[in-house]
């Protein structure tokens, strides 16, 4: 859909906690009574959304992310970078922007917030009074922000839902298996979204679509090896989830762990972003081999079907455009509750990286 | 939370399709349009069907057939659509897109007069099936005209073309309305159509059940468990379905001479929204148990008879006058129409609901083109307070306005445009004395869900190919609401009026003063959209 501009009607700078909240208040109320007819004497918000970034240029970034997403999503944003080792303060940035289409306007109230001392250090008491009651609260880690702090008892007992990266860290399999230590001790809530694994959709779908004909149902029951390619030298979060996500929904007596193949001159594709996957199945007394490859732009399907008598073939591409950070996140936000494809595939891909 | 719309997957399911967006895709199939040259094909149907295929919820080897009696080529057709898609699509056209959608389109010439004349239809359908793997599934989409559906029917069986394929395989049906012109005339149509299709293949499409606020009437209802409670006459004084067009009938003043107001929006869009407002929580959502409800909810309606049509409903035809600051004819005035004619362009009615949530709490419909703006709401009035604690401003017992009496709440469901949902409901005014006064909070469907809404015939077409046939009116369905417009249709009948007394409304006002005057006698007015 096309992006609504957005329009930033209110702005100002505070110092300390409690002016945030009565400025952004006062921002309100100005702005309402400052209105024309389109302006609604009521406020929508469907979330919060706390981004826990390491530094101030990551914060900058992320704002800007946010910004982009605002048109969409009528949200309070906190961007938060917290110095726990700098002098003592509270400084936050507020703006209230508002984009409008056809009438209808969408806000989206913005707190740059800079926590420096040892406030930094209780994270949970300063970001708690700015969220909105009675909706839920998401936190986006923005980055490789230590998962220790991300992932930290507080963190988990403020949000319903934390997004991460898995592909962000150094080492993607450890990173996997710190989620998953968490997922396993918290239960269902708060819940998980990796962005690596949202990456993977397109995959999936084809994956699964593939198998939705009636020629090639009874071949999802024999898959027996699976080979994953990806681009770079150590297995991506992704490659490992794409193969853990097969092992968890296909896991029988016949089944082969998936490879994980590297392809170290994988092109631009150098994040660990997935370029070929390859499924070997046999049905009764035919055999399948379904190959699927692409880049950034297509996806091509090939499906080849030996059988005692003639031999079948078969080949579609589809278009595909590469979700970008906005698109990602935003996707992010629009769920809800636990993802147990995800728990499921987590499991199975730190079994896997093992 | 994704509720239960899609039918209960097929027996042997595909572990890789859960989680994901739907649970499974359709099956191959070719999807064969009846009307490939039609105006619906390029607004709508062929837009839609790529909007599909973009978003990926087409079924690989899925392939549009286009079927008319011009020559064409598959080359020209797939030109052509792209031109529509360019010009009517929601999403933007891109060459790689463009090009895995139309590998899959083709263009069959056929002559529904020749007993062979759907030869060439099944020569590409054959080709398909071999090339795309579509196996024999089918859906025939009928875009043309009414008269002509019961022969492309027959055909379609005299040629075998009908049966599925295997116990897995489907061929299917879609039908636009209008189902028939009457009681008698649908009954025929579906016993032709019975001939060749079981009940189970056949699929009448009424695009307002694929608009998303209409399908919201059953997330409102049955997902808040605040509203179902006062969801009665016991809290509802009546209700109002308003479907309100600015629009004359352009260019199809022919069609509208043969149909009219009753037959083009009541008999099925009105009393679809009549079903969804009235109907009792059904007990899952699959198609059979939404159908029953609405089934039975059209059943309670009490019938009106031929005699007492007048006094119950009120026609109208517009004449000439201004809408949004511009002269406009009147209907009488337009292309292919008579001069004389006293075709309604304009319907009022009231419904009485005979069951235990909704007697005594009647129903207002209307439809009308011509009017001042469009609008397609529903209005849940609900009854007065008791009594007023703030002295001198007392409701009347009949719920008529009274000069400083307390509005009564009001719940208003649009359907478009800014599609929403209002609760009216009283305040204070800030200060010194207790004034109260009414305010409006809008929920503005667009705001809170900023998603793209799908177009209706998006949903539709998919629904049809996944074999879900909840969003489609079912034989008993359509049969209801024949009975009850058959009957006042006999009655204007018996009771024509002359052909001075129309035009009876302005172009550019809320219809005639005789649908005033039925809310009036009761006490109640209609509100302003």
């Amino acid at each position: 859909m096309s992006a609504a501009a957005l329009e930033t009607v209110r702005s100002g700078h505070v110092s300390g906690l409690h002016a945030v909240t009565s400025a952004l208040a006062e921002m309100r109320g100005s702005m309402l009574r400052a209105g024309g007819d389109d302006t609604r004497g009521m406020r929508l918000s469907v979330l919060t959304l706390v981004v826990a970034c390491a530094d101030r240029a990551s914060a900058e970034k992320a704002g800007e992310v946010v910004e982009r997403m605002a048109s969409r999503h009528p949200t309070r944003a906190i961007v938060l970078v917290g110095d726990p080792d700098g002098p003592a303060r509270i400084e936050a940035d507020l703006s209230l922007s508002c984009s409008a289409t056809g009438g209808q306007q969408v806000c989206m109230e913005l707190v740059r917030l800079e926590v420096g001392g040892e406030s930094a250090r209780h994270l949970r008491s300063v970001v708690g009074p700015l969220l909105l009651p009675d909706v839920p609260a998401h936190l986006w880690v923005v980055g490789a922000a230590p998962l220790t702090q991300a992932l930290s008892p507080d963190a988990l007992e403020l949000c319903e839902r934390i997004i991460v990266d898995s592909d962000a860290y150094p080492d993607p399999a450890a990173t996997l298996a710190a989620v998953a230590l968490v997922t396993a001790a918290v239960g269902p809530l708060p819940a998980i979204g990796d962005l690596a694994w949202r990456r993977i959709r397109g995959w999936r779908e084809l994956a699964g679509r593939v198998f939705d004909t009636p020629e090639l149902r009874g071949f999802v029951q024999g898959i027996e090896d699976v080979e994953v390619r990806f681009a770079g030298t150590r297995p991506s979060a992704q490659a490992l989830l794409f193969g853990g996500w097969l092992r968890s929904r296909l896991d029988r007596p016949g089944f082969r762990l998936p490879s994980i193949t590297p392809i170290p001159d994988g092109g631009e594709d150098e994040g660990g972003e997935l370029l070929g996957v390859v499924l070997n199945a046999s049905h009764r007394d035919r055999r399948a081999r379904i190959e699927i490859s692409g880049d950034a732009t297509r996806r091509t399907t090939a499906v080849s079907v030996e059988g005692a008598m003639r031999t079948t073939s078969a080949t579609w591409t589809v278009g595909v455009e590469r979700p970008g950070i906005v698109a990602l996140v935003g996707a992010e936000l629009e769920e809800q509750g636990p993802d147990p494809m995800y728990a499921a595939a987590l499991v199975a891909a730190v079994g896997e990286a093992r | 939370m994704e509720l239960g719309t899609r039918a209960p997957a097929q027996a042997q399911a595909n572990p890789l399709r859960e989680g994901l967006r739907l649970e499974r895709t359709p099956a191959p199939c070719a999807l064969v349009i009846f009307g490939a040259s039609g105006d619906l094909t390029r607004r709508k149907l062929v837009p839609a069907l790529y909007a599909l295929s973009v978003q990926g919820l087409l079924p690989a080897g899925f392939t549009v057939v286009g079927a008319a009696r011009s020559e064409g080529t598959d080359e020209g057709f797939r030109a052509s659509l792209r031109q529509a898609v360019e010009r009517h699509g929601r999403l933007p056209v891109t060459d790689l897109q463009w090009a895995s959608f139309a590998e899959g389109v083709r263009y069959a010439r056929v002559d529904l007069d020749d007993p062979e004349g759907l030869a060439p239809l099944r020569t590409v359908l054959e080709e398909v099936d071999l090339e795309r793997g579509t196996a024999g599934n089918r859906v025939y989409y009928l875009s043309i005209p009414p008269s002509g559906i019961a022969n492309v029917a027959r055909r379609l069986g005299e040629a075998g073309m009908t049966t599925p394929p295997a116990q897995s395989g489907f061929v299917r049906l879609i039908v636009e309305k209008p189902f028939g012109r009457d009681l008698t005339t649908s009954r025929a149509l579906d016993e032709d159509l019975h001939r060749h299709f079981d009940e189970s293949q056949i699929y009448r499409i009424d695009h307002y059940l694929g608009k998303e606020t209409v399908q919201n009437l059953h997330g409102f209802r049955f997902a808040n468990g605040i509203f179902e409670p006062v969801w009665s006459r016991q809290y509802i004084d009546h209700v109002q379905i308003t479907v309100a067009e600015s629009i004359g009938v352009e260019g199809r003043g022919g069609y509208y001479e043969e149909s009219g107001a009753l037959r083009d929006i009541v008999q099925n869009h009105i009393m679809q929204l009549v079903a969804l407002v009235g109907m009792e929580a059904p007990a899952d959502f699959s198609p059979e148990t939404v159908r029953d409800e609405k089934v039975k909810l059209l059943r309670a309606i009490r019938p009106i008879h031929p005699d007492d049509a007048l006094d119950t409903t009120v026609r109208g035809q517009y004449g000439a006058g201004w809408i949004d600051g511009e002269q406009v004819p009147g209907y009488r005035e337009e292309p292919g129409v008579s001069d004389a004619s006293l075709r309604e362009t304009f319907v009022a009615l009231k419904l009485d609901i005979d069951n235990w949530r909704w007697a005594g709490t009647p129903f207002y419909l209307r439809t009308g083109k011509r009017l001042p703006r469009r609008a397609t709401e529903v209005a849940i009035q609900f009854r007065r307070v008791p009594h007023s604690p703030f002295g001198g401003q007392l409701a009347s017992p009949a719920g008529a306005p009274v000069a400083g009496a307390i509005d009564p709440n009001l719940l208003v469901v649009r359907i478009q445009p800014d599609e929403g949902i209002t609760l009216r409901f009283n305040a204070k005014v800030p200060g010194q004395a207790m004034r109260i006064r009414t305010v409006n909070m809008d929920f503005l469907y667009g705001s809170s869900f900023l998603t793209e809404s799908p177009e209706a015939y998006e949903r539709l077409l998919l629904d049809c190919m996944l074999g879900d046939a909840t969003l489609f009116a079912r034989e008993d369905e359509v049969e209801e609401a024949w009975r009850l417009c058959t009957a006042v249709l006999d009655g204007w009948r018996a009771h024509p009026p002359s052909v001075d007394e129309l035009p009876d409304y302005e172009a550019g006002t809320w219809g005639p003063k005789a649908a005033h005057d039925l809310l009036a006698r009761d006490g109640r007015s209609w509100r302003r959209p």
